[in-house]
C-alpha cells in the first residue's frame, strides 16, 4: 500500500511538472522562478558544469534523483581537491576528501530538501526587480533567461537560464547592485529524467576509512511562536525571520539561531555564550560569496553568516541586541 | 599530442610544473601548432564561461568546443577520484582551468589572434602564439595544498556555514546552487579566507532600475 501511494504520488508529482512545462512563453517571472522551484528539487537530472568566481575556476558534477525512494543528490568536484557533498534522508554529509573527513550535522532535524517558498512574503518584489530576458541555447538545451536584480545594496541578484521545458536552472549568475556579475554557474552537459545515471549517487570516496566529525553546535528545538530573546536592532528592506532555534540549558550555555530571509536571500545569526576568553577580530569576513561576521557581547559570541554583500552583514551583527520583551 | 606533453598540461593547471618545465612548455607553444590550437581551445572555453550577456552565439559556441574537449583522450585519473564518470568532466576542468591561466598570466589574445570556431573545431594552425614572460604554473583552482592547508578560522566558520546553508535550505528555488559554495570553501579559501576592511564597505550606488521594473 505504501509502495502504491508512493507511486500514486509519483504520478501526481510528473501530471504537476506536466502542468508547469505546459505554462507557455508568457509566464510571469515569478512563475519562471515557481516551475524553476519545482524542477530543482522534484525532477531528475544529472550534469557537468563549471562555476567560475574571480579567478576560481571549478568544474563539478552533481547527480538529483527523485524518484520512489525519496530525493537523493550527490555534488562532487570533479577539478582540484576532492570535495563532496551527500544529501539524502540521512542528512548532509560534507566530504573533504584530502582531509579524509566527513563533517556531519545532524544537529537539524529538518524535512530534507527544504525548499522555501519563492514567494514566502510579499516582499520579494519589492526587493527584487524580476524580469524576462533573452532566449538561447544552453548545453544543448533551449533557454529562457530570467533576470532578478536586486533594487538596493542590501542583498544580490541574479541572471538566470531556465530549460524552456522544465524550469531546470541551466545556467546561474550572481549579480551586486552595480551588476557586476559576481559569479557564475554554467551546465556543459545536462540530462534528464530516465537517462540520469543512479549509480553516480554512489561518493566517490571511501567514506567508512574518513574520520567522521560531527558540528559542535547544538541542535535546538524550531521555535517560530516565540520571541528571540536577541534580535537585530536593524535589518534591511524585506527581511523577516524565518527561522528560530533555540537551545538553553542553565548547565550548558546559550544557543539560539535565526534566520532572516527576503525570499531569496538568507542570512543566519547566532547567539551563544562564549567560552573562549579569545575577543573575536569584529571582522567581516568573505568566504566565496559568503559573508560571515563574528563579535562579542559581554558573555556571548554573536556569528551572523549570510549569502549577502558585507554591508549587510555588518549592519545585523553590529544591531543584534537584547529583544525588547 | 603525446601523453608526456598532456601530462604536464595538467601539472601545469595543478600547480605542479616545474618552473624549467613551464618555460619549455611556452617555448614549445611558440612552435607548436597543435598544442597551441588546443591552448586556443581552452582559451575560448574560458571566452564562453566569460561572456556576460549569455550570448546565444557564445553558448552554443560552448557546447561544441565541449564536445570537442570530449573527443579527446581523457586525462589519467587522480589519486582519489576514480569514478569512471569524472574522465569527460576532468577534460573539462583541465581546459577551464588552462583557459583561466592564459587568460590571467598571459593575457588577452589579440585581435590578429583571434579565430572562427570553425577554425578551432578543425584543429587548423593559428596565428603565432608569443611567449609570455610570467607565465606562472600558479591557476587559482589548484594553488592551495588541501591537506592541513585550513586555519583554525576556516574551521570555527564552517559549523556555522553548514548550518546556515541546512536552515536556510535552497532559499530562493535554486537546489544544488545553494551547496556549491561549501565545496568551494573545501578547497579555493582553505588558506585564509579574505577579509574585508570596514572601510571599503560598497558604497550605496545608485540603481537606475530600482522601482522602475
Amino acid at each position: 500500500m505504501r509502495f502504491r501511494a508512493a507511486t500514486l504520488m509519483l504520478v501526481a508529482m510528473q501530471v504537476f511538472l506536466a502542468a508547469q512545462a505546459s505554462a507557455g512563453p508568457h509566464d510571469t517571472p515569478r512563475q519562471m522562478l515557481e516551475r524553476m522551484t519545482a524542477a530543482m528539487s522534484q525532477m531528475s537530472y544529472q550534469g557537468t558544469f563549471v562555476y567560475v568566481q574571480g579567478d576560481v575556476v571549478d568544474t563539478m558534477r552533481i547527480t538529483h534523483v527523485s524518484d520512489e525512494a525519496g530525493v537523493r543528490e550527490h555534488l562532487v568536484a570533479v577539478s582540484g581537491p576532492p570535495r563532496e557533498v551527500i544529501r539524502d534522508s540521512d542528512g548532509m554529509r560534507w566530504v573533504l576528501a584530502g582531509d579524509e573527513s566527513v563533517f556531519e550535522d545532524s544537529g537539524f532535524n529538518r524535512s530534507f530538501f527544504p525548499e522555501l517558498p519563492i514567494d514566502q512574503h510579499d516582499q520579494t518584489e519589492r526587493s527584487y526587480s524580476m524580469k524576462r530576458g533573452g532566449s538561447g541555447r544552453i548545453a544543448g538545451h533551449q533557454a529562457q533567461n530570467l533576470k532578478v536584480l536586486p533594487r538596493d545594496e542590501f542583498r544580490y541578484g541574479y541572471s538566470l537560464w531556465l530549460e524552456q521545458h522544465s524550469g531546470l536552472l541551466l545556467k546561474w549568475e550572481l549579480i551586486d547592485h552595480d551588476r557586476d556579475v559576481l559569479a557564475k554557474l554554467m551546465f556543459t552537459d545536462v540530462r534528464l529524467g530516465s537517462e540520469v545515471d543512479k549509480g553516480e549517487l554512489k561518493p566517490a570516496s571511501r567514506l567508512k576509512k574518513f574520520k567522521t566529525v560531527e558540528s559542535e553546535l547544538p541542535s535546538g528545538r524550531q521555535n517560530l511562536k516565540s520571541k528571540p530573546r536577541w534580535q537585530p536592532a536593524d535589518l534591511p528592506p524585506g527581511f523577516e525571520l524565518t527561522v528560530h532555534r533555540a537551545y538553553d540549558r542553565q548547565d550548558e550555555g546559550i544557543y539560539e539561531h535565526m534566520v532572516y530571509s527576503d525570499g531569496l536571500a538568507a542570512v543566519s545569526v547566532y547567539i551563544e555564550s562564549n567560552p573562549s576568553e579569545t575577543e573575536p577580530t569584529s571582522e567581516v569576513r568573505k568566504i566565496g560569496t559568503t559573508h560571515a561576521f563574528t563579535r562579542s557581547a559581554g558573555d556571548l559570541l554573536i556569528t551572523v553568516v549570510g549569502d549577502v554583500p558585507a554591508v549587510t552583514i555588518k549592519m545585523i551583527g553590529d544591531g543584534v541586541k537584547t529583544a525588547a520583551p | 599530442m603525446s601523453k608526456e606533453t598532456r601530462e604536464h598540461l595538467s601539472a601545469l593547471v595543478d600547480g605542479e610544473i616545474t618552473a624549467d618545465t613551464s618555460r619549455f612548455l611556452v617555448r614549445r607553444l611558440g612552435s607548436d601548432s597543435e598544442l597551441r590550437a588546443t591552448w586556443t581551445r581552452y582559451h575560448l572555453v574560458r571566452d564562453c564561461l566569460r561572456h556576460q550577456d549569455g550570448a546565444v552565439a557564445g553558448d552554443d559556441l560552448c557546447a561544441r568546443i565541449s564536445k570537442a574537449i570530449e573527443n579527446e583522450q581523457p586525462e589519467p585519473h587522480r589519486k582519489g577520484i576514480s569514478t569512471r564518470w569524472l574522465k569527460p568532466a576532468s577534460g573539462l576542468a583541465i581546459a577551464a582551468s588552462v583557459a583561466l591561466m592564459a587568460i590571467t598570466s598571459v593575457g588577452p589574445v589579440g585581435p590578429g589572434a583571434s579565430l572562427s570556431s570553425g577554425d578551432v573545431a578543425a584543429g587548423s594552425p593559428v596565428q603565432q602564439f608569443t611567449s609570455p614572460q610570467s607565465l606562472t604554473p600558479a591557476p587559482a583552482s589548484s594553488q592551495v595544498s588541501f591537506s592541513g592547508g585550513r586555519s583554525n578560522n576556516d574551521r570555527n566558520i564552517d559549523k556555522y556555514l553548514l548550518r546556515h546553508y541546512q536552515a536556510s535550505g535552497a532559499t530562493g528555488g535554486k537546489g544544488f546552487v545553494t551547496y556549491v559554495p561549501i565545496v568551494i570553501t573545501g578547497s579555493k579559501l582553505s588558506d585564509g579566507s579574505e577579509r574585508i576592511n570596514r572601510d571599503a564597505e560598497p558604497d550605496s550606488a545608485e540603481d537606475e532600475e530600482s522601482g522602475s521594473k
